[in-house]
C-alpha cells in the first residue's frame, strides 16, 4: 500500500535551493534508507515529510495525512534527551508530551525491556554510552506506538557494535510491522536492511531502487561501497 | 503548557547537588564571611571602654575609637559591661590594659588589651580589626613624635605627612607589632541576632547576595534544560504541545524553581536576622524570579548564537547594558547591592531592601521600571522562541 508520494518536489531556504525535483515513493512496511553525504538535504527530506517543513514547490501526497501524521515515530538527529534526568524520565516527560493514554509506568518498562534498557533506566542520562542514548531517543519516539519510524542518521557517531544493534532494532521493528525511514552516510550498513534506497546527490535523486538494481545498473563495478564512491566522485 | 512548566521544574530540581549547593551558600556567606566585609562608615556595634592604663597614650587611643563613627562606646564598670553583654545591651567591651603605653614604647605587643563579647556575637569577633586599626594609628603617631623628637632638624614639614603614610603600611607589614589582644568569650543568657543594632548595610548585602545568586542558579538552570533544543522543538511540533503552551510554559518553569528558592532563602536568613518577611515581599520575590528567569533565558539564547558573529551584536549591547552597570559601581559591596541600575531585578531588591529597613522608596517607580523591563524581555525572548521555531519548519 503505498503510503507517501513525492512527486516534482523542490525546497530552497533563504534563496538557496536545497532540493530539486525529488519524486520518490514509500510504500507501507518498507525499511527505506536515504543515503548521501553530510550537508546533500537528508534531513531537509525527512523534514518535508514528517511536515515540520513545507514544500517550495511540488506536493507530497500522503495516502492519509492525518493519519500519516498521528502515526509518526520521530528520532531526530541530535538528541533530544536531558541529560540530568534519568532514562526514565526522560521517557515519562515525552509520555506526557506525545499525550500517550494508559499506564506509564507500564509502557516505559515495557519500551525498557524492548530495547534492553530495563536496568539502565533509573541512572541518568549523562552516564549513558552514545549507544544507549541513541536506544532511549529511539524509545522515546516509540512511546505512542508508532506505524512509521522516521529517524535522522540513528547511526551517526556510533562505534560499528552499537551501530549493528541499531540496525538489528530497526530490522525488528520492520519485522512487527511498522514502516522505517532513516537517513545515513553509511551506504553498506543499508544493503542487508533496506527494500529501498534513494541516493541523494546536488539537490537532485540520483538513485531510487534497492540494492540488486543498484548493482545491476553498475555491473563491472564490484561492491556497493565501490558504486557509492563512484556514483558521489563522478 | 503544565506539562512543560511540570517537567521544566523537574528539570531544575534533577541536579541535587547544585541545587543545595545554591541554596546553602548565600546562608553560608552571610553567616561566615559578610560581617568582615562590613563598609566602614555604617556599621555599628556598641562597645564599653575601660582604659585600665590611663595615660595620654591610652587615652588617645581610647579617643580613637570613640570618635570612630562604627561605634557607640559606653563608659560603665567592668560588671555592668558584662551584663550588658550577658543582656545584649552592648555588643561588648574593650579594656587597655595597665601598662599599655609602656609596652607600645618598648616595642612590646603582647597583653594590651583585652575584648571580651558573647560567644554568639560572631558579628563583633569580625570585627575586631577595628581596634588594630586604631592601635596601628595610635602607635605611628608615637614613633613620628619619637622620631620627629629624636631628628628635628633633619625633618621636611611637607613630608610629614607622608612619612607618617609609609611608617602606617610599614607597620601594617611587621611581624613585631602584630597586635595581640586577649579575647574572653562569655556565654549570652539570650539568643543574639548576628546583626546587632541597625544594620542597613548588612541587610542589603544580605539581599544582595541572595539575589545574586539567584541570578547564577537561574542562569544555570537555563544552560542545563535548555541543551540540544533543535532535536527537542522537532519532537514538540510533532507533539501535542502547541508553540504558546511551550513558550509561556517553559518561561514560567524558570521562574517558578527560582521563586521557591529565593523564598526559602530568604525565610532561611530571616531566622539570623530576626527579620519577618510579610506577604508582600514574597510577591515582590516573584516579581523578580519573573524578571531574572526572562534576563537568564535571554543570556542563554546569547550564548547560543556564540557561532555567529553578527547575530551577537544585540547581544553584546546586553552584556554591555548588565556589566557596564556593575563596572560604573566600583565598590565590592556595590556589586552585590545592584542598586542604582537598570539591571533587571535591580528595583525590586531596593523595595524589598526598604520593607526590612522601614526606609522610604518609590515603589511605583521602580514597579513601572521593572514591568517595562519585564515585558520587553518577555517580548524578545518570545519572539527569539518563535523564530527557533521558525527555523526548523523553514
Amino acid at each position: 500500500m503505498l503510503l507517501v508520494e513525492f512527486k516534482n518536489v523542490y525546497k530552497k531556504y533563504r534563496n538557496e535551493s536545497i532540493l530539486e525535483n525529488i519524486n520518490f515513493s514509500i510504500e507501507k512496511g518498507q525499511v527505506v534508507g536515504i543515503i548521501g553525504p553530510n550537508g546533500i538535504g537528508k534531513s531537509t527530506t525527512l523534514s518535508l515529510l514528517t511536515g515540520l517543513s513545507k514544500v517550495t514547490e511540488g506536493e507530497i501526497d500522503y495516502y492519509d495525512k492525518k493519519d500519516f501524521q498521528t502515526k509518526i515515530g520521530y528520532v531526530p538527529q541530535n538528541n533530544a534527551l536531558y541529560e540530568n534526568l534519568s532514562g526514565f524520565d526522560n521517557l515519562s516527560f515525552y509520555y506526557d508530551i506525545l499525550g500517550v493514554k494508559g499506564s506509564k509506568k507500564e509502557k516505559i518498562k515495557e519500551i525498557g525491556r524492548y530495547l534492553d534498557l530495563e536496568n539502565q533506566l533509573d541512572k541518568k542520562v549523562s552516564k549513558y554510552s552514545g549507544g544507549m542514548k541513541r536506544k532511549l531517543d529511539i524509545g522515546a519516539a516509540l512511546l505512542n506506538d508508532p506505524d512509521i519510524l522516521i529517524m535522522d542518521e540513528p547511526t551517526a557517531g556510533l562505534d560499528i557494535v552499537t551501530r549493528n544493534s541499531i540496525l538489528d532494532l530497526v530490522k525488528k521493528l520492520n519485522e512487527e510491522g511498522k514502516t522505517v525511514i532513516f537517513t545515513s552516510h553509511y551506504v553498506n550498513e543499508m544493503k542487508n536492511l533496506c527494500d529501498k534506497i534513494i541516493l541523494l546527490k546536488d539537490r537532485n535523486i540520483i538513485f531510487d531502487g534497492n540494492f540488486n538494481e543498484l548493482a545491476l545498473r553498475y555491473p563491472n563495478i564490484e561492491s556497493i561501497e565501490e558504486i557509492y564512491l563512484y556514483l558521489y566522485n563522478s | 503548557m503544565l506539562k512543560m512548566l511540570k517537567w521544566k521544574i523537574k528539570m531544575f530540581y534533577s541536579n541535587k547537588i547544585l541545587v543545595a549547593l545554591l541554596f546553602l551558600m548565600p546562608v553560608l556567606i552571610t553567616v561566615f564571611i559578610s560581617p568582615s566585609l562590613i563598609d566602614d562608615n555604617t556599621s555599628e556595634i556598641s562597645v564599653n571602654i575601660i582604659d585600665e592604663d590611663n595615660t595620654e597614650i591610652s587615652r588617645n587611643y581610647k579617643k580613637r575609637i570613640e570618635d570612630d563613627n562604627r561605634i557607640i562606646h559606653y563608659e560603665l564598670s567592668y560588671e555592668k559591661g558584662i551584663k550588658g553583654i550577658e543582656k545584649n545591651d552592648i555588643s561588648g567591651m574593650l579594656i587597655i590594659k595597665e601598662g599599655f603605653s609602656k609596652k607600645i614604647k618598648r616595642g612590646q605587643n603582647n597583653d594590651l588589651v583585652e575584648l571580651i563579647y558573647s560567644k554568639d556575637d560572631y558579628y563583633f569577633k569580625s570585627l575586631s580589626d577595628i581596634f588594630v586599626q586604631h592601635y596601628f594609628g595610635e602607635l605611628v603617631k608615637y614613633r613620628n613624635i619619637d622620631y620627629v623628637l629624636k631628628n628635628y632638624d633633619l625633618v621636611d614639614e611637607n613630608n610629614y605627612k607622608e612619612e607618617y603614610e609609609n611608617q602606617y603600611e610599614k607597620l601594617k607589614k611587621e611581624n613585631s607589632y602584630q597586635f595581640d589582644f586577649i579575647k574572653t568569650e562569655i556565654g549570652s543568657r539570650e539568643s543574639i541576632n548576628i546583626v546587632t543594632g541597625t544594620n542597613i548595610l548588612m541587610y542589603r548585602y544580605i539581599i544582595g547576595v541572595v539575589f545574586l545568586l539567584a541570578y547564577i542558579l537561574c542562569l544555570i538552570q537555563n544552560i542545563e534544560s535548555n541543551i540540544k533544543k533543535q532535536g527537542m522543538i522537532e519532537k514538540i511540533m510533532l507533539s501535542k504541545v502547541n508553540f504558546l503552551h511551550y513558550g509561556i510554559g517553559n518561561l514560567l518553569g524558570s521562574v517558578i524553581p527560582i521563586s521557591i528558592n529565593l523564598t526559602l532563602q530568604l525565610l532561611v536568613l530571616s531566622i539570623f536576622t530576626g527579620v519577618i518577611f510579610n506577604l508582600n515581599t514574597v510577591l515582590y520575590i516573584l516579581i523578580f524570579s519573573l524578571s531574572i528567569g526572562l534576563l537568564s533565558n535571554l543570556l542563554i539564547k546569547m550564548f547560543k548564537k556564540s557561532e555567529n558573529m553578527y547575530l551577537m551584536i544585540p547581544y553584546y549591547i546586553l552584556i554591555i547594558w548588565i556589566f557596564g552597570n556593575v563596572l560604573f559601581n566600583l565598590e565590592f559591596l556595590s556589586v552585590f547591592n545592584l542598586s542604582g541600575s537598570i539591571m533587571p531585578g535591580a528595583g525590586i531588591k531596593d523595595i524589598i531592601t526598604s520593607f526590612i529597613l522601614n526606609t522610604e522608596i518609590d515603589i511605583k517607580a521602580k514597579i513601572i521600571k521593572e514591568f517595562v523591563m519585564i515585558l520587553v524581555m518577555a517580548l524578545i525572548l518570545l519572539s527569539l522562541e518563535y523564530k527557533e521555531f521558525k527555523n526548523v519548519t523553514s
